[in-house]
């Protein structure tokens, strides 16, 4: 479960419509939320609150060591009007990341209210109106407050259709884990994003660490509209191939790190190919999948690790993962399978929730009662989840991880009266100081968030 | 003063390895690793080499039996070598990741995945050379900071040597941990030692100076004190009898230290310096009677023992105690210096006696300040051999009270740079006091009363200094020497000579020394002693004899003799 303030940076990076799907970082973001999620530690007490559409604050205390807690507050110059801050209304899709659904790349909106980018701002126009021709800052702060205290600060900007920069402040008073690092350390990140491609910049203070992220989209390039057939057949394509890299350089430690990535995923077109085979808006029907699913391969050729990964959605409420890590120079191995489950609240039918009447099938028989409307079909119930996830109740999700030496990881998350409460467990073979190896707990921890 | 440095016995103890192995695993793996080492770093092999280090006493600052501070300089470069393993990290980045807080990192997606490589790591050609500083207290245990960095140099071979830049960074990545380890781990390692052996142990005392000491070097070693020496033989290789081992053993030094006060021994020396010397200067002691005839003038003479300066054994058996934590006793030869210290002392100044004509204001007295004592420590010395057995022993104290005559009579001149010892292996222990060179090159002293002075060096061996405190007044001695009386004895009150009894074992122990004909040269000089001797050797032996069974006060006929003379007037005090 993400904190409060990440849902409030995700909601406003939305609103802004910044795709975070087109990124290099978020290449493996499906296998890392299905096989690397963590679990709490110990007890965590999160009180948020939106108190305005522009300020929100976020109080936790928690158990680590003796007790902790932090402070955080975060003001945005973009008013989160949609953004739902009730504990008890918030979707759960959004704060658990799950499988994620990659959609058409998209040529980014121009902010001029007369630019020709119309296509994919159906329903959305009116609300995101208001923030046009505006540079969106946002702006967050959180102070970690045990003695050793840690001041972390962002700042993030939108600078044009394209480009958003972002600075984040790190601070603490701790011991620093090796001599080369500072207590505080600066990282500016400017993104560029133009649907076809992305890129990034890095540049952070610590041992003048320079890094180049970049993604680049196969297929046809959302921004060429000169054809009025190809913005259709993009958003009717079926899969996505993405490739980019990393590469990062310090010259004053000459730390380097150099990383390639490949993924292939399903769009939510594909999908719907197999769902309403019969509809003919397809002409020609892709042969490709039946389920959402998403490839990933990183290779990260100086230090010779290769990594794949398979997620795919067997049901709206069901998705597996796996993961194997090869290393080519020390042959070490990796391999990871995770699967989540969501429940959801059975969606209410008219004659289940309009009336208790056990007699209403023999009246509906009779006449006396208009016929039931049909039940979603699976395809709708699909729409839903992969798109909006809001109208989906889901009530709570288990996540299950486990890898070859055994380390298993459970959580659940889920909504208790008008808490979101995630508890997790974890078991591991435990080394012990002696050499030898025991199996036990890793960890056991639960975390609550109630927030306004 | 001196000690045995014994390095080969570390490694004829078949556990030891396996025990230093463990320790020092515990004590890589508990300090905070750098972050490039992604596992336990374990101890595979080690060896201590063949070659010991040098050790060198700067400066004893505080000395007493039951406490001591000295300065140390230690130098080494031997064979010792080490090898390690773990397993370190490749990746960089990881490595700087890491370290980071991940707030304001950058968060790649895979460039920093790890790999992890197993490591084997040798270190070798230590280069150690640093001032340690020893703390030694019976209540907090052994203290053994580094002054300095003693890490020199060493040599890193690992798996990486192909590479030269992670070899570089290996070698300075095990520098710096290797400093922490010097500088902060091992005194925490020796302290902690310590505690566990005295705390619970009492008795274990001496048994435990020199057992974590030697891991202030290299790790625990082998205990050689606990047991008195299998076949002791004396400096000239007589074999002694049961008795004087046992008086001698480290056992019952236990007891007899507590009986030691350094502040009554010097005072003592310097009481009997003055008499021989006819000094104005008496120290106060108390419940001390002086008279001035002992009446045994004609007794031992035969034995060099009365040459022994009361305080020479005394401290040098001390010295010998504080200095084991550097030292592990190989046998009985630092043991065996104490007689050869005597017996020594006799002989050398009995060729003084020749040349006096009488000998008896001579006398020997430890100098209460000692600026610098440098001990060079040989791994050629033979303890077998009569004349090395001394050197071992070191510390002799002779007496020659009228020092012009030292520079005429003395063949062979003391080293007279105390701070740079000849490598000569027989010489051992230097003294580098100033007087002392003074006297030797020139041959005169500048008596002042209540200082000391080292004015003589003993010529027959050159492994001795032997050392001599004059608490003369600025009168040439030999003038004033004819009109001491001949004969005067010191008769102590009781309580007070109890703690003497360091001396007489000293004395007792000598008897059978063949080297010591020629003291027959020097009649009078050892009648002084044989007073009080006599009866440290009574206390000594009622004493030993209640608290060590073994003991048996079976002392040499002189003593006996001695003991029905009644004493002569008092005239101090």
């Amino acid at each position: 479960m993400i904190d409060f303030i990440d849902y409030i940076q995700l909601s406003f990076s939305d609103a802004t419509r910044w795709n975070r799907d087109n990124s290099y970082t978020a290449l493996t973001d499906t296998a890392n939320a299905l096989l690397d999620f963590s679990i709490p530690e110990r007890l965590r007490v999160h009180l948020s609150s939106l108190s305005t559409p522009q300020f929100a604050t976020t109080y936790t205390l928690g158990t680590v060591g003796l007790i902790d807690g932090s402070i955080s507050y975060l003001f945005s110059t973009l008013p989160l009007q949609t953004t739902q801050s009730r504990s008890t209304l918030i979707p759960l899709r959004k704060l658990v990341p799950g499988y994620r659904q990659i959609h058409p790349p998209l040529a980014p909106e121009s902010w001029d209210s007369d630019g020709p980018g119309h296509e994919g701002s159906d329903g959305q126009e009116d609300e995101t109106t208001p923030w046009k021709r505006r540079r969106e800052t946002l702006l967050h702060a959180i102070l970690h407050l045990p003695p050793p205290t840690t001041l972390n600060g962002l700042f993030l900007r939108r600078l044009s259709p394209t480009t958003q920069l972002s600075v984040a402040v790190c601070s603490t008073q701790a011991k620093p884990l090796s001599k080369s690092t500072p207590q505080a350390s600066i990282l500016t990140q400017l993104s560029h994003d133009t649907g076809k491609y992305s890129a990034e910049f890095l540049f952070s203070t610590d041992n003048a660490l320079l890094g180049f992220k970049g993604l680049y989209n196969f297929g046809p390039d959302p921004r060429d509209r000169t054809n009025a057939q190809r913005p259709q057949r993009a958003s009717q394509s079926v899969s996505l191939l993405s490739a980019g890299g990393e590469m990062y350089y310090s010259p004053l430690s000459s730390v380097v790190g150099l990383s390639t990535g490949l993924r292939f995923t399903t769009l939510p077109a594909a999908s719907e190919t197999l769902h309403s085979p019969s509809s003919s808006a397809y002409p020609a029907p892709s042969p490709i999948s039946t389920f959402p699913y998403t490839l990933t391969l990183t290779l990260t050729p100086l230090t010779g690790s290769l990594s794949t990964t398979y997620s795919l959605l067997a049901s709206p409420n069901l998705a597996f993962s796996s993961r194997f890590g090869f290393n080519v120079y020390s042959w070490e191995s990796e391999m990871v399978a995770g699967c989540e489950l969501w429940r959801q609240k059975r969606k209410p039918y008219p004659y289940v929730s309009g009336e208790k009447d056990d007699l209403a099938w023999a009246k509906r028989k009779m006449g006396l009662l208009p016929p039931l409307p049909a039940p979603p079909t699976p395809a709708k119930r699909m729409d839903l989840t992969a798109g909006a996830g809001e109208s989906v109740e889901s009530d709570s999700v288990i996540k299950l991880r486990v890898d070859q030496s055994l380390n298993i990881r459970l959580l659940w998350e889920g909504r208790v009266k008008d808490l979101l409460v995630s508890a997790g467990v974890g078991l591991g073979p435990t080394s012990l100081s002696t050499g030898g190896a025991a199996y036990g707990w890793t960890g056991v921890g639960v975390s609550v968030l109630y927030s306004t | 003063m001196a000690f045995n440095f014994n390095w080969s016995p570390l490694m004829a103890d078949a556990g030891f390895y396996t025990r230093a192995q463990d320790l020092l695993t515990a004590a890589l793996n508990k300090s905070p690793k750098p972050p490039i080492i992604v596992d336990d770093i374990a101890v595979t092999e080690l060896n201590l080499g063949s070659i010991p280090p040098e050790l060198e006493i700067l400066e004893v600052g505080d000395l007493a039996e039951d406490r001591f501070r000295g300065i140390f300089k230690m130098s080494y470069s031997g064979d010792a070598f080490l090898t390690l393993k773990t397993r370190v990290q490749a990746n960089p980045l990881n490595t700087f990741l890491i370290t980071r807080p991940a707030y304001a990192s950058p968060k790649p997606l895979a460039a920093a995945s790890g790999l992890t490589i197993p490591l084997q790591i040798t270190l070798s050609n230590f280069r150690l050379s640093g001032f340690v500083v020893l703390v030694f207290s019976k209540q907090k245990g052994i203290t053994v900071v580094f002054r300095n960095d003693p890490l020199e140099s060493l040599k890193v071979s690992s798996t990486f040597d192909s590479i030269p830049s992670v070899r570089d960074y290996l070698q300075r990545e095990i520098e710096g941990q290797l400093r922490i380890l010097f500088m902060d781990e091992l005194p925490a390692i020796i302290h902690r030692l310590s505690l566990r052996l005295w705390v619970p142990e009492y008795r274990g005392l001496e048994a435990g100076i020199p057992e974590t000491a030697i891991p202030s070097s290299l790790g625990p070693g082998e205990d050689t004190l606990l047991n008195p020496p299998k076949d002791p033989v004396d400096a000239s290789g007589n074999l002694l009898s049961s008795a004087e081992i046992a008086s001698l053993s480290l056992d019952s030094g236990v007891e007899m230290h507590s009986l030691f006060s350094q502040k009554n021994l010097l005072r003592l020396a310097a009481l009997t310096n003055s008499q021989r010397t006819l000094s104005l200067f008496t120290p106060s002691i108390r419940e001390v009677m002086f008279r001035a005839r002992t009446g045994l003038a004609d007794q031992g003479e035969g034995l060099g023992s009365g040459l022994m300066s009361p305080g020479s054994p005394a401290l040098s058996r001390t010295h010998s105690h504080i200095s084991s934590p550097l030292s592990s006793f190989q046998d009985s030869s630092s043991v065996l210096s104490l007689q050869q210290r005597s017996t020594t002392a006799a002989s050398s100044f009995s060729g003084y006696g020749l040349s006096l004509g009488a000998g008896r204001h001579t006398k020997a007295r430890p100098t209460k300040k000692r600026k610098k004592r440098v001990v060079d420590l040989r791994k050629q010395s033979k303890p077998t051999d009569p004349e090395i057995t001394s050197a071992d022993g070191g510390y002799t104290e002779t007496s020659t009270a009228s020092t012009t005559f030292s520079s005429s009579t003395v063949p062979e001149e003391v080293n007279d740079d105390p701070v740079t010892p000849p490598l000569s292996p027989e010489t051992t222990i230097r003294f580098p006091n100033r007087q002392h060179r003074f006297s030797t090159s020139e041959g005169k002293v500048i008596a002042r009363a209540p200082a000391q002075q080292l004015t003589y060096s003993e010529p027959s061996h050159s492994a001795l200094h032997t050392q001599t405190a004059n608490p003369v007044p600025a009168v040439p001695l030999h003038a004033e020497g004819a009109a001491v009386p001949p004969q005067q004895a010191l008769v102590f009150g009781d309580e007070h000579l109890g703690s003497r009894e360091k001396s007489m074992e000293a004395q007792s122990s000598h008897g059978p020394n063949p080297g010591l004909s020629i003291t027959d040269a020097a009649p009078n000089s050892s009648i002084l002693e044989q007073a009080w001797m006599m009866k440290m050797a009574n206390e000594i032996a009622r004493r030993i004899q209640e608290q060590n069974s073994l003991v048996n006060n079976n002392y040499p006929g002189p003593w006996e003799q001695t003991r029905a003379r009644t004493p002569p007037p008092a005239y101090g005090q």
